[in-house]
């Protein structure tokens, strides 16, 4: 155990001086073989092993979908749809963005595939509509979050295969409070702006003109609208795999960039493709080394230590479920989402066990868990990836990020931790 | 479009570099220096030039790779659900492509600096020499650990060769999917000192920079 807490710590030390996370684990996994005094030859081959996975070319496939969805013109497509509802009411443009959000993490998987590609479209759009910039950049950091809890979410994949579960099952999970969530969100976004007098509102419009845009919007963004029915209904209704569907959305993505939208050239196909590579290859690499490293972990019983530990303080399963989501949290505010997934699966899996958790509840608890962290300073690559689009310094969207977090993720987890019926209505309803 | 692009902290004197002339500039930005400088080197710049003709093949071929996984499997699925015949050999041609668009995109991200990273050193310190020390540090540990591994993934390659290993269904040599791996690790090495390199120069400017001030 002792060998365990000097690598996390050294682990964490790396992370937070900007060590690359996937490399911060390969030189936890071989301090730990060294302090353990494992054999640390079979490292390569084992992470090696675990990378062929047919499964996880689900990452790739995705991945690049979502790439060529903001190049080939459907991500605008889908904003201007949800526009037409919602963008001529005060604080409307608020819920585009976090409609358009859901809409797109149902396509891509990616919350950071959705920052960049709804928020840099969205946060000049509001603040040119007068939105306070560091409310802009604060909705946009949360709600792409709802890209991780609305299927297929790249962690929750990933997730799935780490704990042998069933990965349409998980994705169903987060899914109930993804959804409640965008609705909160919605709701917050309102409230926190109805007060607001430099917010610049649309004309609106007479009915029929308004029944006359959603028609032409929908009618252009129909191609893009219909691509997470292709996606979710192809894995659901059990005509193919989540890799495989994976694929299909990639073939519609090129014929629709390509021949409808007109969007895709070759020039652009290349420079979207190599950044879906790029981002696939940053993102696998980092679970070659969070593999092996777990290895070691499971090889030297540390989950299950870990999870002797945690029951000795308490036997109270609402005490321990608060100290599970805290540890959660604390995850998701030093280490990305994808290896946070695996992290907990891992280590938090035998206390989950032993305290009677469905695995597919614990899903949806880590889903919406990490989503927490990833957006809670200091540690917050989400949140401050949306700053690095608005280019605003933390202090001003600070305060507006807390205050969706309080008054919205917040009650989200506990609601989704102490009420397992409300996220795992649409797995049993899948899974009979 | 990774989470790396984080600029949460500006230090109001941050400086860039011309590593040609050994000038020191005022930016805007304290940047954590790349693999490839702006203005690379002079004595270095064979290798530049090398690494020029080096980065397009491995762009090339993970854009290929990556379009040809999509096909590949867009293919498996019209034939497994449409023709009903589904040919195996494509689940084990795909995890191959997989590996190499994995290994090749971990390359790629080494070089630009793209990798997934947290890191809160910008937010605490001002001191941009010792910023710059702890990454260069961070960096040689990256690279130690990549030698290490780079140093097994080829023990295990070879030995997969020596005894012949090859796919089930198709026939192919084990060799086509095990090295990806170790020209992944082999790569991103060269990328890691070429980014070791960029940071001394950053640091010797820094210092430079400093003395000049004085």
């Amino acid at each position: 155990m002792s060998a365990f807490i000097i690598m996390i710590s050294i682990v964490i030390i790396l992370i937070l001086v900007e060590v690359p996370i996937g490399f911060a684990f390969g030189i936890g996994a071989l301090l730990y073989g060294t302090l353990s005094g494992t054999d640390i030859s079979f490292h390569a081959a084992y992470g090696y092993s675990q990378v062929s996975a047919f499964s996880l070319l689900a990452i790739p496939l995705f991945v690049l979908s979502g790439t060529l969805m903001g190049t080939g013109g459907l991500s605008e497509r889908i904003l201007d749809f949800v526009n037409a509802f919602v963008g001529r009411r005060k604080g409307g443009l608020g819920a585009v963005t976090v409609l358009s959000c859901a809409l797109f993490g149902a396509i891509s998987g990616s919350a950071a595939a959705a920052i960049a590609a709804i928020g840099k479209i969205m946060i000049p759009r509001m603040v040119r509509e007068g939105y306070p910039e560091g409310h802009a950049t604060a909705l946009v950091a949360v709600s792409s979050v709802l890209a991780l809890m609305i299927p297929p979410s790249i962690p929750m994949i990933v997730f799935a295969i780490a704990t042998r579960q069933s990965v349409a099952e998980v994705f169903l999970a987060t899914m109930g409070p993804g959804l409640m969530l965008a609705v909160v969100y919605c709701i917050l976004n309102y409230l926190f702006l109805r007060k607001n007098t430099t917010i610049v509102v649309a004309p609106q419009l007479s009915y029929a003109g308004a029944a006359r845009e959603v028609a032409r919007t929908g009618r252009e963004g129909l191609f893009a609208l219909v691509m997470p029915v292709i996606i979710l209904g192809g894995i659901y209704s059990g005509i193919c795999t989540p890799t495989e569907a994976g694929a299909v959305a990639f073939v519609y993505t090129l014929v629709v960039g390509f021949l409808i939208y007109r969007g895709l050239t070759f020039r652009n196909l290349f420079d979207a493709t190599l950044d879906a590579a790029t981002l696939t290859g940053s993102v696998v690499i980092l679970l070659f080394f969070l593999f092996i490293m777990s290895r070691g972990m499971i090889l030297a019983q540390i989950p299950n230590q870990f999870a002797d530990m945690l029951i000795s303080l308490s036997d109270n399963r609402i005490v321990l479920l608060l100290i599970i989501n805290v540890l959660l949290l604390f995850m998701g505010m030093i280490i990305d989402d994808v290896s946070g997934g695996v992290l907990a699966a891992i280590i938090l899996m035998p206390v989950i066990q032993k305290i009677g958790v469905d695995p597919i509840h614990f899903a949806a608890i880590v889903g919406t868990n990490l989503g927490l962290g990833n957006i809670s300073p200091p540690c917050a690559p989400l949140l401050y990836m949306a700053g690095g689009v608005s280019k605003l310094p933390l202090e001003k969207y600070f305060a507006p990020t807390m205050k969706f977090l309080i008054f919205g993720h917040v009650p989200m987890v506990l609601f989704v931790t102490f009420v397992p019926e409300f996220c795992m209505f649409l797995p049993n309803l899948y899974g009979g | 479009m990774t989470l790396h692009d984080i600029k949460v902290h500006e230090p109001s004197d941050g400086i860039t570099l011309d590593v040609t002339s050994g000038e020191a500039a005022i930016p805007s930005t304290f940047d954590h220096a790349k693999a490839i400088p702006e203005r690379p080197i002079k004595a270095l710049a064979w290798v530049y030039k090398a690494e020029h003709w080096l980065i397009t093949v491995v762009r090339w071929v993970a854009v290929l790779l990556s379009l040809a996984l999509g096909l590949l499997m867009a293919a498996q699925v019209l034939m497994r659900y449409g023709l009903q015949s589904p040919f195996l050999g494509i689940e084990e041609l795909a995890p191959m492509l997989g590996l190499w668009v994995y290994f090749l995109g971990m390359v790629h991200a080494t070089r630009e600096r793209d990798h997934i990273t947290g890191g809160i050193i910008g937010l605490i310190f001002q001191n941009q020499l010792l910023i710059a020390s702890v990454r260069i540090a961070g960096t040689l540990l990256c690279l130690f650990a990549i030698c290490i591994f780079s140093y097994y993934a080829q023990k295990y390659a070879m030995f997969n060769l020596s005894i012949g290993r090859s796919s089930p269904y198709i026939g192919f040599s084990k060799a086509m999917w095990d090295f990806s791996m170790v020209v992944g690790f082999i790569l991103t090495g060269f990328y890691l000192i070429l980014q070791f390199i960029s940071e001394i120069q950053q640091i010797t400017a820094i210092v430079k920079h400093r003395r000049d001030d004085l």
